[in-house]
C-alpha cells in the first residue's frame, strides 16, 4: 500500500488578474520507506509540491490520499494541523530553530504538543534522537552556540523525534558546505534505514541526488522524469 | 506549560523593547497612582477643612433661607433663643451648637474697599463648634465688644495689623446703609484659604445691633460626636420639624459641602481620563511590540504551524508574552507609584506650586496637600495594566497566527 497518492494535482497562483500555474496535473505514488528526491530548476514547482504534500498549501485541483484512505482535501484547517502534528516532519532550508530554546527544547517542542507522552519518555526520545544525529553533549546549547551543520542536525532531530511516517525536507543542505551536507544526508539515510521513515526532499544539488533511491524531476510544474533504484542516473 | 515557558522566554529576545514597552505601562500606572493619591488626599483634606472650619457637622436654618443662603440674606432668620433648637440639642449625639449671623459687607482701610463675608458669632459657644481659637496667628480670639478678627490673607491684602480699626459698610435689615468700626484684635491663619481671605468675625450681638435684626440669627451650627452621625440625625430632626409643621430644616455635612463634593467628583473624572491615557499608552506599546515580534518571527510562526500548532496556540504564545510585559510594567509601575504615594503622604505637595501661585481654584486647602493611601487602587491598577496588555495583544497576535504558513515560511 502506498503512503501517499497524488491524483492530478494542480496549483495555480493568482497574481492580480494573471493566473500563474505552479503545478500542472501531477500524479504520483510514494511508497512507505522511500528516500525520494524531487529535483528541477528554480521555479519548477518543487517547493510548491512539497508544501501541498505537507498540507501547508492546498491544491487548486486534484486529490491527495494518505495511506490510501485519508483524502486530505476534505480535512478542515484544525484537522490538517492535527494531521501534521502526528504524521509529518519538516526540515527547512533555514533550520527555523527557536533562538530562546536550547537544542533539547527545540527538539522536545515537536513532542510537547503531542498528548500522551510522559516527561520521562519525552526526555529519552529527545536524548536518543540527539545522539543519533551526533549532538550528544550539546543538548543545552542555544542555536546561537551551534554551527550551521549542528543547527540543521537539531532541525532533523526535531523532524524525527515524533517518529513520523513522512519527513519533508525543502533543500535541507542549501545553506551548508559540502562536508556538512554529506553528514546531514548520511544522517537522513541512516534514519530512513533505521526507522523506516519515508523521506521526500527537494534539491537541485547533484551531490544530494546521489543519495536518492528515487529521483523525480519536475519542470514547469510537470513530472518529466521518475526513476527508482540503487544506481540512478544523476543529472549533473 | 511549554508554550507558556516559550512565551516568557520570548520576553528576553529583545530586552530593550520589552523594557521600553513595560516602562510605558509603568509610567501610566505611576501617574495614575500619584494622581489618585492626590485626589484622595485632596478630597479628605478639603472635606475636613470645610467641615471643621466652615460648615460644622450639621446646620439648621429656615428652608427658604437655604435657597438663598449664598447671598446671606437678612430675612428668614431664626430666633437666637429658640426652644426647639434647645430641645433637640439635648440629643446625646450633639456635643455642642452655636448660632451664627451671616451678612455681606465691604471692608475699608481708608484707601480702598473689598467685599467680605461677615459672621457674627457667639464668642463663648462658637469655639465649641468651630475651633477658630486654634488658628489665631497673632493677637487673641474674639471677645464681646466692638472687636473683630480676620484672616491673614485679608490682613495682608488690606494692610491691616492687630489693634488697627476696620470699617465695615453694609445694608441693614431695612435696607439702609450702616457701618461698624471695630478694633482688630486677632489674625487667623487657617488651612482654609477662603476663611483667610474673605471672612470677618464679629460678636453676634454687635452684628444683631448693627443690622437691626434683634435677637435673630441666620443658622445654628452643630458639632456631633462623629461626622457620620449627621446624616441620620438630620433626618431625625427633619421628621420632628415636619411633625410640628415647622419650616425649619436640618442639613447634614454632605449637603452643606455639595459644591465641593461636585468639584471632587470632577477630580474622579480626571482619574478616568488618566485611565484612558494608560489604556492608549499600553495598547499602543503592546500592539507595536506584538506586531514587531510577529513580523520578526514569521518563519517561526510558519514552522510552528508546520509542526501542527493551531492558530489559537500561537495566539496564546503572543498573549502570554504580552501578559508578561503587563506584569513587568504593572509591577514597576506599582512600585514607583508606591514610592510616589509614600512621598506625597509624608512630604506633601504645595497646592499653590501645583496651580502656579495665586489661586487654589476654590479648594479649601491653604497648606500642603498630602496624598491618601488606597490599597484597592494599587490592586486594581496592577490587574488593569495586565488586562490591557493582554487585550491589546489579541488582535495583532491573531493577525500573526492567521498568516498563511507558506507565506510565513517563505516571506523573505
Amino acid at each position: 500500500m502506498s503512503l501517499l497518492k497524488l491524483k492530478n494535482v494542480e496549483k495555480v497562483y493568482h497574481q492580480g488578474k494573471i493566473d500563474v500555474p505552479a503545478i500542472r496535473g501531477i500524479s504520483l505514488e510514494i511508497e512507505k520507506g522511500e528516500f525520494t528526491t524531487i529535483f528541477g530548476p528554480s521555479g519548477s514547482g518543487k517547493t510548491t509540491l512539497l508544501n501541498i504534500i505537507g498540507c501547508l498549501d492546498k491544491p487548486t485541483d486534484g486529490e491527495i490520499y494518505y495511506e490510501a484512505e485519508k483524502k486530505l482535501s476534505t480535512l478542515t484547517k484544525n484537522e490538517l494541523s492535527d494531521f501534521r502534528r502526528y504524521n509529518l516532519g519538516f526540515i527547512f532550508q533555514g533550520h527555523n530553530l527557536i533562538p530562546v530554546l536550547t537544542a533539547f527544547e527545540n527538539v522536545e517542542f515537536a513532542i510537547r504538543i503531542i498528548d500522551g507522552i510522559s516527561k520521562k519518555e519525552r526526555r529519552e526520545k529527545v536524548l536518543d534522537i540527539l545522539n543519533s544525529v551526533g549532538l550528544e553533549g550539546l543538548e543545552d546549547r542555544r542555536p546561537n552556540e551551534l554551527s550551521g551543520g549542528q543547527k540543521q542536525r537539531v532541525a532533523i532531530a526535531r523532524a524525527l523525534v515524533k517518529n513520523p511516517k513522512l519527513v519533508l525536507a525543502d533543500e535541507p543542505t542549501a545553506n551548508l558546505d559540502s562536508e556538512n551536507s554529506q553528514e546531514i544526508l548520511n544522517i537522513m539515510l541512516k534514519m530512513n534505514k533505521k526507522l523506516g521513515t519515508t523521506f521526500i526532499f527537494s534539491t537541485h544539488d547533484p551531490q544530494v541526488m546521489e543519495y536518492a533511491r528515487r529521483l523525480i524531476e519536475i519542470r514547469d510544474g510537470k513530472v518529466t522524469h521518475d526513476e527508482q533504484g540503487e544506481n540512478l542516473d544523476v543529472p549533473h | 506549560m511549554f508554550l507558556t515557558k516559550l512565551a516568557l522566554r520570548n520576553l528576553t529576545r529583545h530586552k530593550k523593547r520589552t523594557v521600553i514597552t513595560s516602562l510605558v505601562i509603568s509610567f501610566g500606572i505611576f501617574i495614575f497612582l500619584v494622581s489618585d493619591s492626590l485626589m484622595v488626599g485632596l478630597s479628605d483634606m478639603s472635606l475636613d477643612n470645610n467641615v471643621d472650619l466652615q460648615t460644622a457637622h450639621l446646620q439648621i436654618m429656615e428652608e427658604e433661607y437655604w435657597a438663598n443662603k449664598d447671598e446671606m440674606p437678612l430675612d428668614n432668620l431664626l430666633k437666637e433663643d429658640n426652644k426647639i433648637i434647645k430641645e433637640i440639642s439635648n440629643n446625646p449625639q450633639v456635643k455642642a451648637y452655636t448660632p451664627r449671623l451671616y451678612f455681606t459687607a465691604t471692608i475699608n482701610n481708608g484707601r480702598e474697599d473689598y467685599p467680605v463675608k461677615v459672621i457674627g458669632i457667639n464668642t463663648k459657644k462658637d469655639v465649641e463648634v468651630i475651633k477658630l481659637d486654634e488658628y489665631i496667628l497673632e493677637g487673641e480670639m474674639l471677645q464681646e465688644g466692638k472687636f473683630a478678627i480676620i484672616g491673614k490673607g485679608l490682613s495682608e491684602l488690606m494692610d491691616f495689623r492687630v489693634n488697627d480699626y476696620i470699617t465695615l459698610l453694609f445694608k441693614t435689615k431695612e435696607g439702609t446703609y450702616n457701618t461698624i468700626d471695630a478694633k482688630l484684635i486677632g489674625l487667623l491663619d487657617t488651612p482654609h484659604p477662603n476663611i483667610n481671605k474673605q471672612n470677618v468675625y464679629i460678636p453676634l450681638l454687635l452684628g444683631q445691633n448693627s443690622l437691626n435684626t434683634g435677637d435673630k440669627v441666620s443658622r445654628f451650627l452643630f458639632n456631633l460626636e462623629t461626622r457620620e452621625q449627621s446624616i441620620q440625625l438630620a433626618e431625625q430632626f427633619n421628621r420632628r420639624f415636619s411633625q410640628d409643621g415647622m419650616s425649619l430644616k436640618a442639613y447634614n455635612w454632605e449637603k452643606l459641602s455639595y459644591e465641593m463634593l461636585a468639584m471632587l467628583k470632577q477630580g474622579n473624572i480626571e482619574n478616568l481620563v488618566m485611565l484612558f491615557i494608560i489604556i492608549i499608552l499600553a495598547t499602543a506599546g503592546v500592539i507595536n511590540t506584538v506586531i514587531l515580534s510577529a513580523l520578526e518571527r514569521l518563519e517561526e510562526i510558519g514552522m510552528m504551524k508546520a509542526l501542527g500548532l493551531r492558530a489559537y496556540e500561537i495566539v496564546y504564545i503572543f498573549v502570554i508574552e504580552a501578559a508578561g510585559i503587563g506584569i513587568i510594567g504593572s509591577t514597576i509601575g506599582v512600585i514607583l507609584g508606591g514610592i510616589g504615594v509614600y512621598l506625597l503622604k509624608e512630604v506633601g505637595i504645595s497646592l499653590s506650586m501645583m496651580t502656579g501661585g495665586e489661586t487654589t481654584f476654590g479648594i479649601p486647602i491653604a497648606e500642603n496637600i498630602y496624598g491618601g493611601w488606597n490599597p484597592e487602587t494599587f490592586f486594581f491598577i496592577f490587574i488593569f495594566g495586565i488586562l490591557v496588555s493582554v487585550l491589546a495583544s489579541i488582535l495583532p497576535a491573531r493577525w500573526g497566527a492567521k498568516k498563511d504558513p507558506v507565506k510565513a515560511l517563505y516571506h523573505k
